[in-house]
């Protein structure tokens, strides 16, 4: 079903009648000697193909025509390769002429002998798709995995791209053919022992504290994208990816799945996977109080500062220790003033984000689990009335 | 040959028709024609209108007296208010008047007056809609994005309904002012009354400046001689001479083209190579949104072995070497025309490879002013804030960040990176980020709000409603 022709029309007088209604063509087709599909540009793909043609000397016509397939005509781009230049031995494209009411265009060769010629006709392509997706089998100790990368090729085209070198830098290139309408995965790239850190994460909707009904608390594996984790050389593109875990009984389980965005060299992914039960986080606000109140002359507060005391109440129920990471949304010029626990320690990661990462240790096996209680004192200076 | 008028070519153009000693038109008269062939075509061909400047060179005989020279035409609009006939190197021939027949609309009879009989060249000018032309540019850049080889296109489509055969063809840049479309008035056809002889009046005048300039420039349009031996085939991609006219830019092919209806016709210049060029990331929010951008970025002079004519408003298809033996495609972009000496930026979207991140790390209060009252009227933000721009391609890079901070603002720290103040509102630097690396600029702004602010205050808070006692 290929549905782009290149033709090598070689007309009938001297004089090429390049642009003239009825075309009389005198067909030859030469062999395709290459084929390079680049899928580079994220938003176009870019098709090259070279052939030997066999040029005589003066005129000649080389026909190129498309049906139901989405060229981009404008793109479509002739080099003579063999004898490139402006000088009087070189090949030229002399004009280019388009048809009316056709997908085809005719470009006008010179040659100063006759001679077989190599050309490069280039064309961007629409229809072309790809995307990126993961796997991650992780080991029965949830520290490593096997990683995958795939690359994703959807053709919908309308052209076969037959036997065509797919070239998506970084990756090495691939030799493949992909029908039109053929949706094809390819491994870009793989790691037997990426190193993976196993995180529960709570990120607490900012101003609402559920006390007594808990807080959620999601499982995150968490991936780096550095030369240690034998990454690290280009952006991982952002996409689906899906875990399974070793059950320990020669097979495996789905874990969960999540969509990351595009991770930069250096940059780590957090993949979170769903709600967890083994790991109870409950939040409270202990106190809300004003500080260095300053009234203006009718006794109206016109600025204060605002001090919050928030409680977090963790337990884990799973036997091996694990550590807990809230994030917490916070709004103002504030500093954390006190907090009242060991194995806590905190990241302002900006104006509107604090982490708090609490250790808790294994539960003991027949014993209640070990309630953590972690309060931390927020001081929100300089603030307005109506600010909350 | 005898033609009626029903008996007109309906599918081509203009017939020109010869009447010897004609009376004056009748609705039903038969007219006796010749019909002289085309001696030679002129297209001038504008971009920022659909208009056409047709001229035609015919050889035409006349008796001594009154001559009638009817020119009619189907399928193709012409500005019949455009037509115009002379005879630049005739003596005694006058064009008497023009009448365009009240019953038709795709015909004029000029009148002319011969002192004797004579043979002469009739240059026959008319506006005419449906050709058009655009300017494409491709350009293909080395590995290392330093330099690159720039081949203009010159595109002619001509959707005219008439066959364009051995003309020659010249296209204009520049914006010309018209005061009524060319199809339009094609399609009005002639309905003379005052107002439409004062356009008119004012169209004539419109076209005798351009066919002024068009004879000033018949020397350079030229035929070019064919090559002994390829039967006329060319061996070169024709010249395009270029040359400036008042206000405009006028591109002129070297020899003449078929341009068949419903077809277009691409033709190249000759390509310039190793043009120097900047690589430029770059990130401007208010102009550009919240993606990085990839650009090229030079100046039409002859440091970057340009800077000969302006560059025509075009669209330019970019590629460059991809390092393993093939290319990659960069991104098709369009260019507004760029003068000689200017600057021109070619917008190459986003790769992906190059990410931005901005945040606030601190947004401070202090330095209260307070009125008679005790409310707060006035005092800064000191804003602490992180850019970091992650690249992602395995080459250092160059970007230029312009970054905003609204309001009466200063820096009060900043890091030592070197940036421009550009005005009020925003400051740029000028960077280059690492291979596979992050670079970081921390800064502190102080804000300044209400009083404290030189610029409009805006309103200060509201004080918290008095306590209950």
């Amino acid at each position: 079903m290929k549905k782009t022709l290149l033709v090598m029309t070689v007309a009938l007088a001297m004089g090429a009648v390049a642009n003239a209604p009825a075309r009389t063509k005198l067909v030859t087709l030469p062999d395709r000697s290459s084929l390079v599909t680049s899928l580079e540009n994220p938003n176009a793909t870019l098709l090259y193909e070279e052939r030997e043609i066999p040029l005589r000397q003066g005129a000649n016509s080389i026909d190129f025509a498309w049906n139901g397939v989405n060229i981009d005509q404008n793109s479509v781009l002739l080099e003579l390769l063999t004898n490139p230049g402006d000088g009087d031995t070189a090949t030229k494209v002399i004009s280019t002429a388009f048809p009316p009411n056709e997908n085809a265009l005719t470009w006008e060769v010179f040659s100063p002998e006759a001679r077989t010629e190599r050309i490069r006709v280039s064309y961007v392509l629409y229809g072309v798709s790809k995307s990126t997706s993961y796997e991650i089998h992780v080991n029965q100790k949830e520290t490593a995995g096997d990683f995958r990368q795939y690359l994703h090729l959807s053709n919908a085209s309308g052209e076969n791209l037959d036997d065509t070198v797919i070239r998506v830098p970084p990756m090495d290139d691939l030799s493949r053919s992909v029908d039109s309408g053929e949706h094809r995965r390819f491994v870009a790239a793989r790691n037997k022992e990426l190193p993976i850190q196993k995180l529960y994460v709570a990120r607490p909707g900012y101003g609402s504290f559920l006390g007594e009904d808990g807080e959620a608390v999601d499982l995150v594996y968490e991936i780096a994208n550095k030369t240690e984790s034998a990454l690290g050389k280009y952006k991982l593109p952002g996409g689906k990816i899906r875990l399974f875990g070793d059950d320990g009984l020669e097979s495996s389980i789905f874990l969960g799945e999540d969509m990351v965005s595009d991770t930069p060299p250096g940059e780590k992914a957090e993949i979170t996977l769903g709600s967890v039960k083994n790991v109870v986080l409950k939040r409270r606000l202990v106190k809300d109080e004003q500080e260095n109140i300053r009234r203006n002359t009718g006794n109206s507060v016109v600025l204060f500062d605002q001090v919050r005391q928030l409680r977090y109440e963790v337990e884990n129920f799973k036997d091996e220790p694990v550590t807990l990471k809230v994030h917490e949304t916070l709004s103002g010029d504030w500093e954390v003033r006190e907090i009242t626990s060991d194995g806590v320690t905190t990241e302002k990661k900006s104006l509107g984000e604090l982490v708090i990462l609490v250790e808790l240790p294994a539960a003991t096996k027949g014993k209640p689990a070990d309630k953590k209680i972690v309060d931390v004192t927020f001081r929100v200076k300089n603030r307005f009335p109506g600010e909350q | 040959m005898v033609y009626t008028r029903a008996a007109w070519r309906r599918a081509t153009l203009a017939a020109i028709a010869l009447m010897l000693g004609a009376a004056a038109i009748a609705p039903a008269k038969i007219d006796l024609v010749t019909l002289p062939g085309r001696d030679e075509t002129e297209l001038t061909i504008y971009n920022s209108q659909d208009l056409t400047l047709v001229r035609e060179t015919r050889t035409l005989s006349f008796a001594k007296g009154k001559n009638e020279i009817q020119f009619s035409w189907a399928n193709t609009l012409i500005d019949p208010t455009s037509l115009q006939i002379d005879f630049p190197s005739a003596k005694g021939l006058v064009v008497l008047d023009a009448v365009y027949p009240s019953n038709t609309s795709q015909l004029v009879v000029w009148n002319i007056e011969a002192d004797e009989p004579t043979s002469a060249q009739a240059e026959i000018t008319y506006f005419a809609s449906g050709l058009s032309w655009s300017a494409d540019y491709v350009v293909k850049a080395n590995a290392a994005e330093t330099e690159f080889s720039l081949q203009q296109f010159t595109t002619v489509r001509n959707n005219s309904g008439e066959d364009f055969n051995d003309a020659v063809t010249r296209v204009v840049v520049g914006e010309v002012n018209l005061v009524e479309l060319i199809a339009e008035l094609a399609r009005r056809g002639i309905n003379v009354g005052q107002e439409e002889a004062s356009r008119m009046v004012l169209t004539d005048s419109v076209m005798e400046a351009d066919r002024m300039d068009m004879r000033k420039s018949r020397a350079m349009n030229a035929p070019a001689p064919s090559i002994a031996g390829f039967s006329g085939m060319r061996m070169e991609a024709k010249e395009i001479v270029k040359k400036a006219v008042s206000e405009y830019f006028l591109f002129a092919v070297e020899g003449k083209e078929d341009i068949a209806s419903g077809w277009g016709k691409e033709l190249p210049n000759p390509t310039v190579t190793a043009i120097p060029f900047d690589l430029s990331y770059e990130l401007d929010p208010r102009r550009y949104g919240d993606q990085v951008l990839k650009f090229y970025k030079l100046q039409n002079t002859e440091k970057h072995k340009l800077g000969k004519e302006p560059l025509p408003d075009g669209g330019y298809y970019v590629y460059s070497d991809d390092g393993r033996g093939g290319m990659r495609f960069e991104g098709n972009t369009s260019s507004k025309y760029v003068p000689v000496g200017e600057d021109i930026e070619l917008n190459l979207g986003s790769d992906g490879l190059v990410l931005f991140e901005e945040k606030i790390q601190g947004d401070a209060r202090g330095n209260f002013d307070f009125d008679s009252s005790g409310n707060v009227i006035g005092w800064d933000v000191t804003r602490t804030v992180t850019l970091e721009i992650k690249n992602s391609r395995e080459r250092e890079i160059p970007f230029k960040l312009t970054h905003y901070i609204d309001g009466d603002w200063e820096f009060a720290k900043v890091s030592d990176t070197g940036y421009e103040r550009v005005d009020q509102t925003s400051v740029r630097w000028n960077l280059k980020v690492p291979a596979s690396g992050t670079l970081k600029i921390e800064y502190d702004a102080v804000i300044h709000q209400g009083t404290r602010s030189k610029g409009i205050a805006p309103a200060p808070p509201a004080p918290m409603p008095r306590p209950r006692r």
